[in-house]
C-alpha cells in the first residue's frame, strides 16, 4: 500500500455513490484519490492542481461537459496530454469508445472491486511516479 | 585674372581660339579643381569665379562621378582621354551631357575639352528605349503565338525558337537556340531537312505539310506546317522560318473519318441488296393477300362489317405493296439498276388515266380534281412506266395533304423542240389546295426518307420521283400553287437523247404499278377530336392509345376493349393532353405522328410528376436498335414492333400493367419494411440505454457490496454506510426500472391514466417533504410558493412521478444553491414551476430533453435525465398540458408545467 502513496487517481463520474465508494475503495488502497462530477469540473481541478494524477478514471456521460468534450479538452493541452485515461462506462461498446478516444483502457460498469483496484494499479506502476 | 607665363605670341592667338571655341575648354588640375576656363562655360550657368572655386566633381552627376575619378586616375597616370561622357549640374540644377578629350601635360594640368551632346544624347537614350520596347514586344507576340516558330539559318542551325516550339519538348528557347534541328528532332530531321533545303533553293514558301513530329521517343505527334524562306536584310536567303501547328487529333480524326466513310459505304451497299431482297421477298405474300381479298370484295356477298373490315385489309395491303415498292425502287436505283425504255408515249391518255384512278377518292372527299391537258398532244419519247409512276407519286402526295372540300389540278403542256430546248419540253404539274411546303423544305422533301415533317408515311414517293425524272435528264421541283398548298412542276424533255432506242408504240398501257386502286391514306391533315374513354369509368384500366392512322388506332382499340377502357389520340399533342385529362394506366403511342411525335410525348409524359410513373410502350415500324436505344434513354418501358399480332398486343399491355400493381404492392412493402426497420431500430436502442442507464447504480451497488464483505465486523459505522449506499443504489435501480416500463408503455400509447379529483398543493407539499433529506444532503434549499389549494382531475400518481423527476434533476444539477418550487392557477389551468440555480442546459440539449429515446440515446450528455424528462413529458401531455424548459448555462434552469383543470373530454 505504501508502495502507491505517492499516486494520485482522478476519479470523474456524475453518480455519486460510483464516485464516493471508488473514492473510498481507492484511498484505503493508499493512493491520492480526487474527485469531479462532470469534465468541467474535471479539467479545473487538472489545470489548478499542484501534482498531477497518474490515471484518471472517467465516465462518458456526464451533464455539462461529458467525457467525449473532456477527452478533446484533455489531449489538446499538451501538459494534460499524457496522463493515462481508463474510459469507465456503462456503455455495452465499451472497448470500441476507448479505443476512439485514444484512451488507456477502459473498465466496463458494474465492475469488480478487485479488478478496479488491479487496473489501477497497473497503471500506477508502469508510470515511475506522478509527473512534475 | 592670372596672364598665363607662355610666349606671348603663341600665348595671344592660342587665348583667341581658346575665347572663341564654341565647346567647353578648360584647363583643370589633378586635385580636381578648374585653372581656367573658357567663355563657352557659360552654358552651364556658373559664374567664372563660381567655377574656379568649386571642384568641378562637385559638378559632375553623382551616377558619373565614379566613372570620372577612374577616368581622371588614367590622366593622372599620363593617358590621354577621348570621348569621354559624363553630366555636369548647371546653376539652375539641370544636367547637360558632355563628351570630353582631355589630354594630360607635363606639368601636371589637363588639357580638357567638352562638348555639349545632351540633345543627340537624350535622342540615342529615346531611340534605345524605343528599340528595346519594339523588341520587347515582338519576343512577347513570338512566345505567346500557341504555333511553333522555328527560324532556321541555311546550315540547319536554329537561330530563334520560341516558347511554343521549345517547350514542346522541353526545352527553353535558349537551351534550343544555336543547336540544329538534326539534334532536337533525330527522327524526322531527315524529312525536315529536304523541305527547308527546297523552300531555300526555290526561294518559294511550302505550306500545309502535314508531318509526323516526335516531342519525346516514342511520342509522335501531328503537325501541320509552313515554310518560308527567310531574307537578311539585303533580300539575301539565308534560312528558314518554319511555324507549326499540332494537329494530332485532326489527324487521328481524319483517320477515324476515312474509316468509317468505308464502313458506311459497305453497310450503305449492304443495305441496298437488303432492301431489294426483302422488298421481294414481300411482294409475294402480299400479292397472295390483296388478291383473294379483292375477289371476296368483288363478290358481294358480305355483310357489312366484314365488309367493312375487309375493306381495311385491302388497303393497308395496298398501301403496304406501294411501300415495298419504293423501297425496290430505291434499291435498283442505288445499284443503277433502273434503266430508262422510252416509248411513244400520249401523256394525255397517260395523265388521264392517272387521274382516272383517284376519282372515287375525290368524290368521297369532295375534293375538286381538275386535269387541264391539250386535247391534242405530240407523242413523247419517255420512259411510259416510269412516267406513270412520277405522276401517280405526284397525285398520291396532293391527295394525302389535301384537306376534304379542296382542289387537286393537274396540268399538261409541252413545248415543241426549239433553239432553246433542242429537244423539246414537256411539263406536267400537280398543283393541290393543302398546307404547301415551306420555301426551306422544298429542297428537302426530295431527300429520301423525308417528309413535310407533319405527315406520315415513308416519304420515299417524292424521292424517287426525283430520280426518275433525273434518270429522263428532266428536273422536278415544288413551288407554291395558286390554290395556296404545293406545286410540283415535272419537266422533261420531249424527246429521248441521242442514240436511245425508243420502242415505236408501246406495247402495253402504261399501269399504275403500285396499286390498283390508289393508296387511300385517311386525311391525317384534319385534326380529328380525342375519343374519350368509350365506356364509363369503371374498375378496368384505362389505356390511351396514341396512333395517327385511323386503322391502326380502330384495330388496338378494337382488340383491347375487352379487358380496357380504351381512350383515343391521334398526335403526341393530344396525347398529351389526353393523357393528363384522363390520367390513364398504361399509354401506347405511336413513334412517327403529325406534330408532336411519339418520343416527344414520352418525354413530356415523363416530365410531368403526375404522369411520370405511367408505363408508356411504343409503336414503332423502326425495330432497329438503335432506335430502341432511344426509345429507353427516354424512358420507355416497352415497344411493340410495326407488325405485332393482336395477342402480342394484349399480353404486353396486360404485363406492364401488372407491373404497375406489383411496383405499388412492392412500394407498400417497402414503406412497411422502413417502418419496422425503424420500430426495431427504436426498440434495439432503447435497450440499450435501458441497460446502460441499469449498469450505473447496479455498479455503485456491487462495489458497496463487495466492500462491505471484506470491512471487518466490527467496523460498525463504515459498514452501516456502505449498506446505506447500497440501499439507495437498490432504490434507483427500482425507480429506474419504473421508468423504463413507464417509456415502454408510453412508447407503446399504453400509459393510462387514471384521473380522480385531487388537490394539487397538497401533492407539491408531500413530493417536497419527501425530498427533504436529499435536499439537505446536496446543500440546496427549496423554497416554496404554493397556492393552498389547486383542485382538478388528475392522475396523482403519475404526476407524483413528474414532480419528483424535476425536483430530483434540480437537485442533481443544481447542488449547493437554492431551488424555487411554485404553484398558481390561472387560465382554468395550474401553472408549476421547479427552478434551480445549477449548471444550466446547453440550447441544443433542451431542444433534445423531451425527445423520444431513441434520439436522446445518441445525446449523451442527457441519459439518465432524457428518460425521466421523456416520460414528464408525456404524462402532462396526456393530461392535455404542457412541459417546458427556460434555462442559461451556468445560470440554472426553469421547468414549467401547466395542466388543464379537468382534462377534455375526460373519460
Amino acid at each position: 500500500m505504501s508502495a502507491s502513496s505517492d499516486h494520485r487517481v482522478l476519479v470523474v463520474d456524475d453518480n455519486v455513490d460510483t464516485r464516493l465508494t471508488v473514492e473510498l475503495i481507492l484511498s484505503s488502497e493508499g493512493y491520492h484519490v480526487s474527485t469531479a462530477s462532470n469534465g468541467v469540473e474535471a479539467l479545473a481541478q487538472l489545470r489548478t492542481a499542484a501534482v498531477l494524477p497518474s490515471v484518471i478514471l472517467l465516465d462518458l456521460m456526464m451533464p455539462l461537459m461529458d467525457g467525449y468534450q473532456f477527452r478533446a479538452e484533455q489531449r489538446s493541452d499538451p501538459i494534460l496530454s499524457d496522463i493515462p485515461v481508463l474510459i469507465f462506462t456503462a456503455d455495452g461498446n465499451a472497448e470500441d469508445k476507448a479505443a476512439s478516444l485514444g484512451a488507456a483502457g477502459f473498465l466496463r460498469k458494474p465492475i469488480d472491486l478487485d479488478v478496479l483496484v488491479a487496473e489501477i494499479a497497473a497503471y500506477c506502476s508502469v508510470h515511475a511516479g506522478p509527473l512534475p | 585674372m592670372d596672364r598665363d607665363p607662355h610666349s606671348a605670341t603663341d600665348d595671344d592667338s592660342l587665348a583667341t581660339f581658346f575665347r572663341m571655341s564654341l565647346d567647353l575648354c578648360c584647363i583643370a588640375r589633378l586635385d580636381g579643381s578648374l585653372e581656367r576656363v573658357n567663355a563657352a562655360f557659360a552654358i552651364l550657368g556658373w559664374s567664372e569665379e563660381e567655377l574656379l572655386s568649386t571642384p568641378f566633381l562637385d559638378l559632375v552627376h553623382p551616377d558619373d562621378r565614379e566613372r570620372t575619378r577612374t577616368e581622371l586616375a588614367k590622366l593622372a597616370r599620363g593617358v590621354p582621354s577621348t570621348h569621354f561622357e559624363n553630366r555636369y549640374r548647371c546653376k539652375d540644377g539641370a544636367y547637360l551631357w558632355f563628351a570630353w578629350t582631355t589630354a594630360p601635360s607635363s606639368s601636371g594640368v589637363l588639357f580638357a575639352m567638352g562638348r555639349n551632346v545632351t540633345d543627340s544624347k537624350l535622342r540615342r537614350d529615346a531611340e534605345r528605349r524605343e528599340l528595346e520596347r519594339q523588341r520587347h514586344q515582338y519576343q512577347a507576340i513570338f512566345d505567346t503565338l500557341p504555333q511553333m516558330i522555328w527560324l532556321k539559318a541555311a546550315d540547319d542551325t536554329l537561330i530563334r525558337v520560341n516558347a511554343a516550339a521549345a517547350r514542346s519538348i522541353g526545352l527553353t528557347p535558349s537551351e534550343a537556340e544555336g543547336r540544329r534541328t538534326a539534334e532536337l528532332y533525330p527522327a524526322h530531321a531527315g524529312r525536315y531537312r529536304i523541305d527547308d533545303l527546297e523552300v531555300i533553293e526555290r526561294g518559294m514558301p511550302k505550306l500545309d505539310i502535314v508531318e509526323p513530329y516526335e516531342v519525346a521517343p516514342g511520342d509522335v505527334r501531328w503537325v501541320r506546317t509552313d515554310k518560308t524562306p527567310y531574307f537578311d536584310a539585303e533580300g539575301n536567303i539565308v534560312g528558314v522560318v518554319v511555324s507549326a501547328t499540332e494537329v494530332t487529333g485532326w489527324k487521328r480524326s481524319e483517320e477515324e473519318r476515312a474509316r468509317l466513310y468505308e464502313q458506311l459505304k459497305a453497310q450503305d451497299e449492304l443495305k441496298t441488296r437488303f432492301f431489294a431482297n426483302v422488298s421481294h421477298e414481300l411482294r409475294t405474300p402480299l400479292t397472295l393477300i390483296i388478291g383473294p381479298v379483292e375477289k371476296l370484295l368483288r363478290a358481294g356477298d358480305l355483310d357489312a362489317t366484314t365488309l367493312r373490315e375487309l375493306e381495311v385489309v385491302a388497303r393497308n395491303a395496298r398501301t403496304l405493296l406501294k411501300r415495298v415498292n419504293d423501297l425496290l425502287d430505291v434499291a435498283r436505283l442505288d445499284a443503277g439498276k433502273l434503266g430508262l425504255r422510252p416509248a411513244q408515249v400520249d401523256l394525255v391518255a397517260l395523265v388521264r388515266a392517272a387521274t382516272a384512278q383517284y376519282e372515287s377518292i375525290a368524290a368521297d372527299r369532295r375534293i375538286d380534281l381538275v386535269v387541264e391537258a391539250p386535247a391534242e398532244q405530240p407523242l413523247a419519247q419517255v420512259d411510259p412506266d416510269k412516267t406513270r409512276q412520277i405522276v401517280d407519286n405526284l397525285l398520291a402526295n396532293a391527295f394525302k395533304f389535301t384537306p376534304a372540300g379542296g382542289t387537286v389540278r393537274c396540268t399538261l403542256r409541252a413545248e415543241p423542240p426549239n433553239d432553246a430546248q433542242p429537244q423539246g419540253l414537256v411539263t406536267i404539274e400537280v398543283a393541290d389546295s393543302g398546307p404547301g411546303v415551306e420555301p426551306a423544305m422544298r429542297e428537302l422533301i426530295f431527300e429520301r426518307f423525308r417528309h413535310a415533317g407533319d405527315f406520315g408515311g415513308t416519304g420515299l414517293g417524292l424521292a424517287i420521283a426525283r430520280e426518275l425524272v433525273m434518270l429522263h435528264g428532266g428536273r422536278i421541283f415544288a413551288s407554291a400553287a395558286s390554290e395556296g398548298g404545293a406545286l410540283f412542276s415535272v419537266e422533261l424533255p420531249l424527246l429521248a437523247p441521242a442514240g436511245v432506242r425508243v420502242v415505236e408504240a408501246s406495247t402495253h398501257a402504261p399501269r399504275s404499278r403500285a396499286t390498283e386502286a390508289p393508296e387511300v391514306a385517311p386525311p391525317s391533315s384534319e385534326p380529328r377530336e380525342i375519343a374519350s374513354p368509350d365506356a364509363e369509368p369503371d374498375d378496368r384500366p384505362l389505356v390511351l392509345v396514341v396512333e395517327d392512322n385511323e386503322d391502326m388506332s380502330q384495330f388496338i382499340a378494337g382488340e383491347l376493349s375487352p379487358d380496357y377502357r380504351i381512350a383515343r389520340a391521334f398526335d403526341g399533342e393530344q396525347g398529351l393532353e389526353a393523357a393528363r385529362t384522363l390520367a390513364p394506366d398504361l399509354v401506347l403511342t405511336d413513334v412517327m405522328m403529325p406534330r408532336v411525335d411519339g418520343l416527344t410525348l414520352l418525354a413530356a409524359l415523363r416530365a410531368d410528376a403526375s404522369l411520370s410513373a405511367v408505363p408508356v410502350v411504343l409503336l414503332t415500324a423502326r425495330a432497329d436498335e438503335e432506335s430502341m436505344v432511344d426509345a429507353f434513354a427516354g424512358g420507355a418501358d416497352d415497344y411493340l414492333a410495326k407488325p405485332f399480332s393482336a395477342r402480342e398486343l394484349r399480353a404486353r399491355v396486360r404485363a406492364h400493367l401488372e407491373l404497375v400493381a406489383t411496383r405499388a404492392e412492392a412500394t407498400r412493402r417497402e414503406e412497411e419494411a422502413a417502418r419496422l426497420r425503424t420500430a426495431v431500430r427504436a426498440r434495439d436502442e432503447f435497450l440499450s440505454v435501458a441497460s446502460h442507464e441499469l449498469r450505473t447504480p447496479l455498479s455503485a451497488l456491487q462495489l458497496n457490496l463487495q466492500l462491505l464483505e471484506r470491512l471487518p465486523q466490527d467496523a460498525v459505522r463504515m459498514r452501516s454506510e456502505r449498506l446505506d449506499v447500497a440501499l439507495r443504489a437498490c432504490k434507483n435501480l427500482g425507480a429506474l426500472i419504473e421508468t423504463l416500463l413507464d417509456v415502454g408503455r408510453a412508447a407503446t400509447g399504453h400509459l393510462e391514466l387514471n384521473a380522480v379529483e385531487m388537490d394539487l398543493a397538497e401533492l407539491l407539499h408531500d413530493v417536497a417533504r419527501r425530498f427533504e433529506p436529499a435536499i439537505a444532503g446536496a446543500g440546496c434549499s427549496l423554497e416554496l410558493r404554493v397556492e393552498p389549494t389547486l383542485l382538478g382531475r388528475w392522475d396523482r400518481l403519475r404526476l407524483d412521478q413528474v414532480f419528483a423527476n424535476l425536483l430530483g434533476n434540480a437537485i442533481k444539477f443544481g447542488a449547493g444553491k437554492p431551488i424555487e418550487l411554485t404553484a398558481i392557477a390561472a387560465d382554468g389551468k395550474v401553472h408549476v414551476s421547479v427552478r434551480d440555480h445549477g449548471v444550466g442546459i446547453a440550447p441544443p440539449d433542451q431542444a433534445r430533453i423531451f425527445q423520444r429515446f431513441e434520439q436522446v440515446a445518441s445525446a449523451p450528455s442527457y441519459g439518465g435525465l432524457g428518460l425521466g424528462l421523456w416520460v414528464s413529458n408525456e404524462i402532462v401531455r396526456r393530461h392535455g398540458g404542457s412541459l417546458t424548459v427556460e434555462s442559461r448555462l451556468g445560470e440554472g434552469s426553469t421547468f414549467r408545467v401547466s395542466l388543464p383543470r379537468a382534462r377534455r373530454g375526460d373519460r
